[in-house]
């Protein structure tokens, strides 16, 4: 509950502002139609990892921005961009 | 039938001193009881304004540039024009006026879609810490700026004042159907600290 | 009893008596007073029985620590009445008792300890299992403790506050007003939480100081003065930290007095940096009855004659293992209690100064020796003192022991921060081995006991905590910490708890009547680290959270198994048993209301909730709705809709984002017609429908269900975040007042207050017009069917929905238009079988299922959000249908979601119903249910289970084809 968030518009806010929009896997796999496979792997599987993910939030009861964020799934801390991923 | 009323979402359960008929509206100027501040005051029926534009520089509602930088609010004698994003800007007018909006797509008139409220007057910051996290103590604000989250458990955009004696108070906007709830919040919360709800008058004694 | 008058130290009114109930009679406690200290005062030493053995037990500490002093108070079981101030005429009632605490008729439960050892609960009478239900209703008579009235209704004022900081000092003793200064002297915010009613900490009732020319009350004095009149500091008295989460976020609740406007404040800060300094309390010492009405700690006697004016005894006998334990001695001493002994588990180490003036007293003094058993049947009378490795004994009559091993850290607020705390060996403490950026801790928390000392670490950490938020305050830190380096560093102190010894009552934990015994036998099933052992003899899980048994019992297991190094058991917030109504605060569900709403509210409509909404749901009494229903077949009937979402769209890239999250294709909308349209998810499923219209040149309205409004926008901005698309959004969903105007007179109703041209020729089913009402109200009206009649849905902006309702019942007074609910609009779409989201369908429920196949746009081009999804689903025969489903019984109407099987001998689950009702229309219960695909066929026989009764119990229903009511659809059309 006590989550922190930096909204880029906002500022820092209290993570019940925000809604968890899940990991961040890009857009929507391209083409006409794609595989069952394709579409599995975009809706439903995600990395689950234990340490810092990149994921989307909305700003829902501020500006209702959708941005990424990193988070450590460890201590549930927003962390800053690691190195290389910005 | 003549005179259509149109009504506020708020009422508050307050004596009414002075009425006033404007444009089918039944606006309460003064109310028994004000006390001595902070003051509770209904602004729902004024003119409230959405501007959405990639590119807003262009735009000078009733004359008034749009404040460059996000969360920067701008009053310009009795209208006030709030950044919210970068394509994104309200205008609130806290006096009744002619002024019509523009007739350009991209203005919205949402004065149906929202409640306003003004809270004015010494304590209204310290009551805010009762039914907000929004930190509107923080002497890093510059007045007037724009807030904008949840307020009495709802969304809102807070507007913080400072007016040019030094007294201080805020506006907040929000859905219109939580009015109800909002106000009986507010003022449960304001019971300490002598929040009593108080007529028009009041917000253009403040300004 | 006559209370010492001319205290300095005193924080209690004498001249202003409290009267309250004690025992039906009536008592007097001062002002200041908690309930505890006024009814010691009053005279009263065995406040209430233990839990599991009723023994008597009285005051042993002073700030909640156990719940030996908990009691009911006004009807409110388990009050903390050592925290808890006195308010006049309170009713104050002891628990756990049959008969008296005095006097407890199931005191004989303290010798038949052998039969409940360790684990007891889980373990016996549990067979045979007939055995089981009887005994656990006798045990939970015997058990526990206050009694809950489950007709009580709480009538205190709950409040919450929100306040920020940028230094939050916990603690406001010496070290956290000394930092709360040095922090603002930075000209930060800073906040100052304190647990009693007044600053002061330690030094608030103690006089010696080692060096000091000031007494330490003063000095507390002189704090507690520059923090109140610095305007940098927020004070918060009579606040007790609860909590401490991720980034820094702290927790607190306030218990109010009769001044203030609530009884208790949630208080919860958002702060950039933390101090600790919630300082030490005592460590109790493990003996034979060391539990025993009579056996407090140093500190509690201290206090109580310190601080509340009362001789906490005539004799008395000290057994302590710190230096602060012989100062108490020797003050209570001069304040004329007789002291008739000493006992210390140190044998050296001891402030020489202090034994001086014991000596000088002449008091008895025996190092190295400590408490071994406490006599006396309710209230100790006598004490046994002992030699620590050679046996040696002496008994001294006392009827006040004050016993305690030594310190040990307040440290919870550092563990709920840091995480997991370790065993340091100098001071014998629980602490964090490292601390998070931000958090800082400084006094008796860390085993500080000098007074300079004391205070240099709290500047020191008020300087450094500025330094922190970003203040140019380095130096002044770095000059602090050589400040305190120059100073005595922690004490040492000693993890020695009790003689070993065969007693069986040394209680490790009051609260669940735990002993060393009890430990053992946790040890010898296998059970050998602290925190299993809490788990298995329940020690520190009662209302005292730990306050008595957290550090010992840690202490204990590592002394016992002689291999483990200690290790504390996990702290979790609430630090304090703290009422859910405080948690709850103003409790205030934020609800939203229609512009009709109190209009509907007069005409007898009783609402529910939808989404954030209220809703009328009825308008009588018949829960059927029958008339409500028959008026709108038969007459013309108006229905607020205004909860329904509605948007506005606009911008060069409106229609893509409209391509995007409806599945149906949205450019082929012709000007003035109605497109119906469903949003499904990336599984196809559908989440909402609702209608879209095109207003202008890229520009659109749509609307949305009411439970779906909220969310509308970041949806269709979270499909579209990866586009550069240039559209924008406005919820217009409060400002559009939705009245459905329905029913064969509807047109009737609606002539009489426009001069628009409405007739089926100019404005026909499936379009919209905007036009005006009388009084020049703009509307936007549209020509839908959901309840399949002629109706007119009219969009009204809020401000204007007042008068526009009262128009329509005026205009429709002699057609016998009458307002209908939900309930009524549930019943009328069901016949129509028309879908409700949610009701007829579920999360897996996609838009084929529902048979809105026709929705679904396959123009590749598009492609809108699930349809790879529902492309995936077409060819799957098996899927959960909507199925027309008619009741065998006319009468009998099973409730919603009841299950379907394919017959009652085979039972398998083959589907459930959305929505059932008795239709007059139609002349029989019908229905719409979601039924597996090769059960869908029309005269299929189904079986229902009969959700009222036996489960034995099948219904029988039978596929019909939809609509049920007026299957061409010409009604609605005319």
């Amino acid at each position: 509950m006590s989550l922190l968030i930096q909204c880029p518009i906002c500022g820092r806010r209290n993570g019940y502002e925000f809604r968890y929009g899940g990991e961040d896997k890009g857009p929507y796999p391209d083409g006409p139609s794609i595989s069952p496979a394709q579409w599995y792997d975009y809706v439903h599987a995600n990395t689950c990892r234990a340490g810092v993910v990149r994921e989307w939030w909305c700003h829902r009861q501020g500006c209702g921005l959708w941005f990424t964020l990193f988070r450590d799934t460890g201590t549930n801390v927003q962390v800053s961009a690691p190195e290389g991923e910005q | 039938m003549n005179s259509i009323q149109r009504r506020s979402p708020v009422v508050f359960n307050a004596l009414e001193k002075e009425v006033q008929d404007r444009d089918g509206w039944r606006i309460v100027k003064k109310y028994a009881g004000e006390g001595a501040g902070p003051y509770l005051v209904d602004l729902s029926h004024l003119p409230r304004w959405d501007l959405q534009d990639r590119d807003l520089s262009a735009y000078r509602p009733a004359g008034v540039p749009i404040p460059e930088s996000i969360g920067e609010s701008r009053i310009h004698e009795t209208l006030m024009v709030n950044r919210m994003n970068r394509t994104q800007a309200t205008i609130w007018h806290m006096a009744p006026n002619s002024d019509v909006m523009p007739d350009e797509k991209a203005f919205t008139d949402i004065r149906e879609n929202t409640a306003c409220l003004a809270v004015l007057g010494s304590g209204s910051i310290a009551l805010s810490e009762k039914v907000s996290r929004l930190d509107l103590a923080d002497p890093a604000h510059r007045t007037p700026s724009l807030l904008q989250g949840p307020f009495a458990r709802v969304p809102c955009q807070v507007v913080l004042l400072r007016n040019q004696t030094g007294r201080e108070g805020f506006i907040f906007m929000f859905s219109r159907g939580y009015a109800g709830d909002v106000v009986d919040t507010v003022l449960f919360a304001g019971r300490e600290h002598g929040l009593r709800p108080a007529g028009e008058d009041r917000m253009f004694d403040f300004i | 009893m006559k209370r010492r008058l001319s205290l300095p130290t005193r924080r209690v009114d004498l001249q202003r008596r409290i009267p309250f109930f004690y025992k039906k009679r009536t008592c007097y406690g001062v002002k200041g007073d908690t309930i505890a200290t006024a009814l010691y005062a009053s005279g009263v030493r065995i406040f209430g029985r233990s839990l599991k053995y009723h023994r008597p037990r009285g005051l042993y500490s002073m700030d909640g620590e156990c719940s030996n002093t908990m009691m009911t108070v006004d009807g409110v079981p388990n009050v903390r009445t050592e925290t808890t101030l006195l308010r006049e005429d309170m009713v104050i009632e002891e628990q756990n008792v049959l008969f008296s605490a005095r006097n407890d008729l199931l005191g004989f439960m303290d010798r038949l300890d052998r039969f409940m050892p360790a684990g007891f609960y889980y373990e016996s009478l549990h067979k045979p299992a007939i055995l089981w239900p009887m005994a656990a209703k006798m045990v939970r008579k015997a058990a526990g403790l206050g009694h809950i009235d489950p007709g009580f209704r709480f009538s205190g004022i709950c409040d919450e506050i929100y306040p920020a900081a940028d230094v939050c000092v916990i603690g406001g003793g010496p070290a956290g007003m000394s930092a709360a200064l040095a922090a603002a002297a930075s000209g930060m915010r800073v906040i100052l939480l304190e647990a009693r009613p007044w600053l002061g900490g330690s030094f608030d009732y103690r006089l010696y100081a080692a060096g000091e020319t000031m007494p330490l009350y003063e000095q507390a004095g002189e704090l507690s003065s520059r923090v109140a009149s610095n305007g940098g500091i927020r004070v918060f008295t009579r606040t007790a930290m609860v909590g401490g989460y991720n980034d820094n976020l702290v927790t607190a609740v306030t218990e109010g007095t009769p001044e203030d406007p609530f009884d208790y404040r949630y208080v919860e800060i958002r702060t950039k940096s933390v101090i600790v300094a919630t300082g030490a309390r005592e460590r109790p010492l493990l003996f034979e009855n060391n539990e025993r009405p009579g056996v407090m700690q140093p500190d509690c006697a201290l206090r109580l004659a310190r601080t509340y004016g009362i001789l906490p005894g005539r004799d008395a006998v000290f057994s302590v293992g710190h230096d602060f334990g012989l100062e108490a001695a020797l003050d209570l001493s001069d304040l004329g209690v007789s002291v008739r002994a000493v006992a210390d588990v140190r044998k050296d180490g001891h402030d020489p100064a202090l034994l001086e003036e014991i000596h000088r007293r002449n008091i008895a003094f025996f190092p190295g020796w400590a408490a071994a058993l406490a006599e006396g049947n309710k209230k100790v009378n006598s004490v046994r003192l002992s030699q620590i490795g050679t046996g040696r004994s002496r008994a001294f009559s006392c009827d006040l022991l004050a016993a305690a091993a030594g310190h040990t850290p307040a440290c919870e607020p550092l563990a709920l921060f840091c995480g997991r705390l370790a065993y340091n060996e100098t001071t014998g403490y629980f602490l964090p081995g490292k601390y998070p950026p931000g958090v800082f801790a400084a006094g008796r928390v860390l085993g500080l006991e000098a007074p300079t000392s004391i205070r240099a670490s709290g500047e020191w950490a008020g300087h450094e905590a500025a330094a922190f938020c970003g203040a140019d305050c380095h130096a002044a830190a770095k000059d602090a910490r050589k400040a305190l380096d120059g100073l005595p560093g922690p004490h040492a102190g000693s993890n020695w708890i009790a003689h070993p010894g065969p007693g069986r009552k040394r209680f490790v934990c009051f609260d669940e009547d735990v002993t060393e015994k009890n430990v053992r036998q946790a040890l010898a099933r296998g059970f050998d680290v602290p925190e299993l052992i809490k788990r298995f003899t329940a020690a520190g899980t009662g209302p005292g959270q730990g306050g008595i048994s957290g550090h010992n019992l840690p202490l204990l297991v590592s002394a016992l198994t002689k291999k483990n190094a200690a290790v504390p058991t996990t702290v979790r917030p609430p630090l304090r048993p703290v009422l859910l109504s405080a948690y709850a605060g103003n409790g205030r569900e934020m609800t939203k209301k229609t512009p009709v709403h109190e209009a509907q509210a007069k005409q007898g409509a009783v609402f529910r909730r939808v989404g954030s909404w209220h809703r009328a749901r009825y308008f009588s009494a018949d829960l059927d709705v029958t008339e409500e229903v028959a008026n709108v077949r038969s007459n013309v009937g108006i229905l607020d809709a205004s909860t329904l979402g509605c948007f506005r769209i606009f911008g060069p890239d409106a229609l893509s984002a409209l391509q995007r999250v409806y599945a149906g294709d949205m450019s082929a909308i012709r000007d003035g017609r109605i497109k119906y349209a469903a949003m499904c998810n990336h599984d196809g499923c559908v989440i909402d429908d609702g209608v879209v219209i095109r207003t202008g040149t890229n520009d659109y309205r749509f609307t949305t269900s009411t439970g779906r409004a909220g969310e509308t926008g970041e949806w269709i901005r979270y499909h579209t975040r990866f586009e550069k698309w240039d559209f924008h959004l406005v919820n217009l969903t409060d400002g559009t007042g939705v009245i459905n105007l329905a029913g064969p007179r509807a047109r009737d109703v609606l002539e009489k207050i426009t001069d628009a041209d409405i007739s089926n020729e100019a404005f026909s089913f499936g379009s919209w017009r905007a036009f005006r009402l009388a009084g020049g109200i703009p509307v936007t009206c549209m020509r839908l069917g959901f309840v399949g009649e002629l109706s007119f849905e009219l969009n009204i902006p809020a401000s204007f929905m007042q008068a526009a309702w009262d128009m329509l019942l005026e205009a429709g007074r002699d057609m016998a238009l009458r307002p209908f609910g939900v309930e009524a609009q549930n019943v009328l779409r069901l016949e129509k079988g028309h879908v409700i989201l949610g009701q007829e369908s579920e999360q897996r429920t996609n838009l084929l299922d529902l048979n809105l196949g026709f929705l679904w746009s396959r123009n590749k081009d598009i492609k809108p959000v699930g349809a790879d999804a529902l492309g995936q689903a077409e060819s799957d025969p098996n899927r959960l249908t909507l199925t027309g489903i008619r009741m065998a019984d006319t009468h009998a109407v099973p409730p919603d979601g009841s299950v379907i099987v394919n017959n009652a001998a085979d039972r398998r689950v083959i589907g459930y119903i959305g929505t059932i009702r008795k239709s007059a229309a139609v002349g029989a219960v019908v229905g719409m249910a979601l039924v597996e695909g090769p059960y869908t066929r029309e005269g299929t026989r189904l079986a229902i289970y009969d959700g009222h009764s036996n489960m034995n119990v099948f219904q029988h229903a039978t596929v019909v084809r939809m609509p049920f009511y007026d299957p061409e659809g010409e009604r609605m059309r005319i």
